[in-house]
């Protein structure tokens, strides 16, 4: 009856720790536990008899905790481009741990799920404190693993630790590991540095307690390739959720938070016009676009221009044609890097040297062509065409690659608009 | 000759005080052997569908399980084992669980101070800023079983819960 009593306790007792499991984790996987127990006696007489001693060892095993996970910022992208998202992970179970990465995503206006890539696995070193840690402490004692290896419970000297990662949460680099008193006393020490090596090391900032977890911190790598954004839009979304989870306990996983990565499409558009400028009465009557040269607003047309030849004998010219290249990157699209426009002379025209204008951004500023001047150099003619680097900071490369045709194409936002002006006289 | 046979008597009777005496020495000695083993508690359903709670060895465990000590202690001389004191320091990495200490006819002592002194837990109390507090049963270090006495031939089992860390 007394054993069924007691067994019931311990029943009861088991049942309530076991709700608090976790909460409870806090002596480091893989220590080593004795329990030793010592008899003294006396004889009839009372005779002191020599003691005797027995003990059983046991160790523990890690409990799979999930990680604290930090995720990036949301971010604008481009299609079908690469980018790195860092997950930065702090472990929180009582031992080493890996854990599996998935990656998932809800995608919105795009053509299909972005790629993924990276990381695929990321291992978590843990442990405890195994002595009180007084504030100003550079070392740590922790429960010994076992295995004098330099390697204490997956934490290794440059490894960046969070003490009591779900409380104080303090941030300390490994410079130093002692496992040399581990098979006498069960416990080993690591030195820490409390600012990553910048100088005047303070020790611990915080007092910790026997027990609390000690959590390693490592930064992971997922790659994203976004998808193409659905026609007709300008832009559309992958939501990410990256999911991490315990290969010791597939039970214990977590999200992190969503990152929304918005894809720009980038649309350029380009789009010529033309105006006879030795012969008004050639151009039509309504102009298709009207831009400021200089002070003089200037009217031009997308078609329905004529012009006179040059006498047969050539001491007549011919008329003198203007010609204006836009290029445009409508609003909401994407930033287009590296924008080059090449447009060969009409046959039948020669162009009319010094006649190349550039207004690289829209700001109805036209430059002329002029090696060394901000965007003014980012022009040329090479093999019967012209040569235009659109944007903000296109450039021939005179001087570097010589006038062949491949300069640096310069960059136009989303809603910006560059503009090119060159003239040709016909024949 | 006189003094050899003399020598040799007494040679004689000194060694059949010694064999006597240690004859009777070792008859009437006690010898206390002790034991432990520790366990731990599980859930096993049976072909059934029943579960029952079985105790198994625990060579591997868990923080928050909670670990069943048993320490077996017997008397194989034949003399009563006296005063005996059977002391077992809580294992590093648990805490003992209130009230779970047992053992038959004896008495049972604890220390919060690594064995220095052992009292009965409402006496166990320490000084924070002079102010007296009650030992809670984590705090204790080591327990102690006082049995007054193994009798020759007999064995007993006692025994305590910690809870892992």
């Amino acid at each position: 009856m007394k054993t069924s009593v007691r067994y019931l306790g311990s029943a009861l007792m088991a049942g309530l720790l076991g709700m608090t499991g976790h909460a409870l984790a806090s002596t480091a996987a893989n220590t080593t536990i004795t329990n030793t127990v010592t008899v003294n006696y006396d004889d009839a007489s009372g005779n002191a008899q020599a003691p005797e001693t027995a003990s059983v060892s046991f160790s523990v095993n890690l409990v799979a905790s999930a990680p604290q996970v930090s995720v990036p910022a949301d971010f604008s992208a481009t299609e079908s481009t690469t980018y790195d998202l860092d997950y930065t992970l702090t472990g929180t179970a009582n031992g080493p741990d890996t854990y599996d990465i998935t990656n998932a995503s809800s995608d919105t206006t795009m053509d299909g799920a972005p790629g993924f890539g990276g990381a695929t696995t990321v291992t978590l070193g843990g442990t405890t404190i195994a002595s009180a840690v007084a504030l100003n402490d550079t070392t740590i004692t922790v429960p010994y693993d076992g295995a004098d290896d330099g390697d204490v419970n997956g934490l290794v000297v440059g490894d960046f630790i969070v003490i009591d990662p779900t409380g104080t949460a303090e941030l300390v680099e490994i410079t130093g590991i002692d496992e040399s008193t581990g098979a006498a006393s069960n416990t080993v020490t690591l030195t820490i540095d409390s600012d990553s090596g910048t100088g005047g090391n303070q020790g611990v900032t915080s007092a910790h307690g026997v027990a609390l977890i000690i959590g390693e911190q490592a930064t992971v790598t997922v790659t994203i390739t976004t998808d193409t954004v659905t026609a007709g839009n300008p832009s559309g979304t992958h939501v990410v959720t990256t999911t991490f989870t315990s290969q010791d306990d597939p039970g214990v996983s977590v999200d992190g938070a969503n990152v929304t990565v918005t894809v720009n499409k980038a649309q350029l558009t380009v789009t010529k016009y033309v105006r006879n400028v030795t012969t008004a009465a050639n151009n039509p009557g309504a102009a298709d676009i009207t831009i400021p040269i200089g002070a003089t607003n200037t009217d031009f047309f997308a078609s329905g221009v004529s012009a006179e030849p040059g006498s047969a004998d050539g001491t007549t010219p011919g008329d003198t044609l203007e010609y204006l290249v836009v290029v445009e990157n409508p609003a909401g699209f994407a930033q287009a890097d590296n924008i080059i426009v090449s447009d060969p002379i009409p046959g039948f025209t020669s162009l009319v040297t010094g006649s190349i204008q550039l207004d690289p951004i829209g700001d109805d500023n036209f430059v002329n062509p002029s090696e060394g001047a901000t965007d003014g150099d980012a022009a040329e003619t090479f093999g019967g065409s012209v040569y235009v680097y659109a944007g903000a900071g296109g450039d021939d490369n005179t001087g570097t690659d010589g006038p062949d045709g491949s300069g640096t194409g310069g960059t136009l936002n989303g809603g910006q608009t560059s503009y090119v002006l060159f003239r040709v006289t016909l024949d | 000759m006189k003094t050899n046979a003399y020598r040799v008597l007494g040679q004689a009777l000194l060694g059949l005080l010694l064999l006597a005496g240690s004859s009777a020495f070792a008859l009437a000695a006690p010898d206390v052997s002790i034991a432990t083993k520790v366990e731990k508690e599980i859930q096993v359903t049976d072909a059934n569908g029943v579960t029952r709670t079985e105790r198994v060895s625990a060579d591997t465990v868990l923080p928050g399980e909670t670990l069943f000590f048993t320490l077996t202690f017997s008397n194989s001389g034949d003399e009563p084992a006296t005063s005996v004191k059977l002391d077992n320091p809580v294992p590093e990495g648990t805490a003992y669980v209130g009230g779970s200490a047992w053992g038959d006819g004896a008495e049972i002592l604890f220390s919060i101070d690594n064995g220095q002194t052992y009292k009965k837990p409402a006496r166990l109390t320490y000084q924070v800023n002079g102010d007296e507090s009650q030992a809670a049963p984590e705090q204790y270090t080591n327990i102690r079983w006082l049995i007054e006495t193994i009798p020759a031939g007999s064995s007993g089992e006692a025994g305590f819960s910690a809870l892992v860390k």
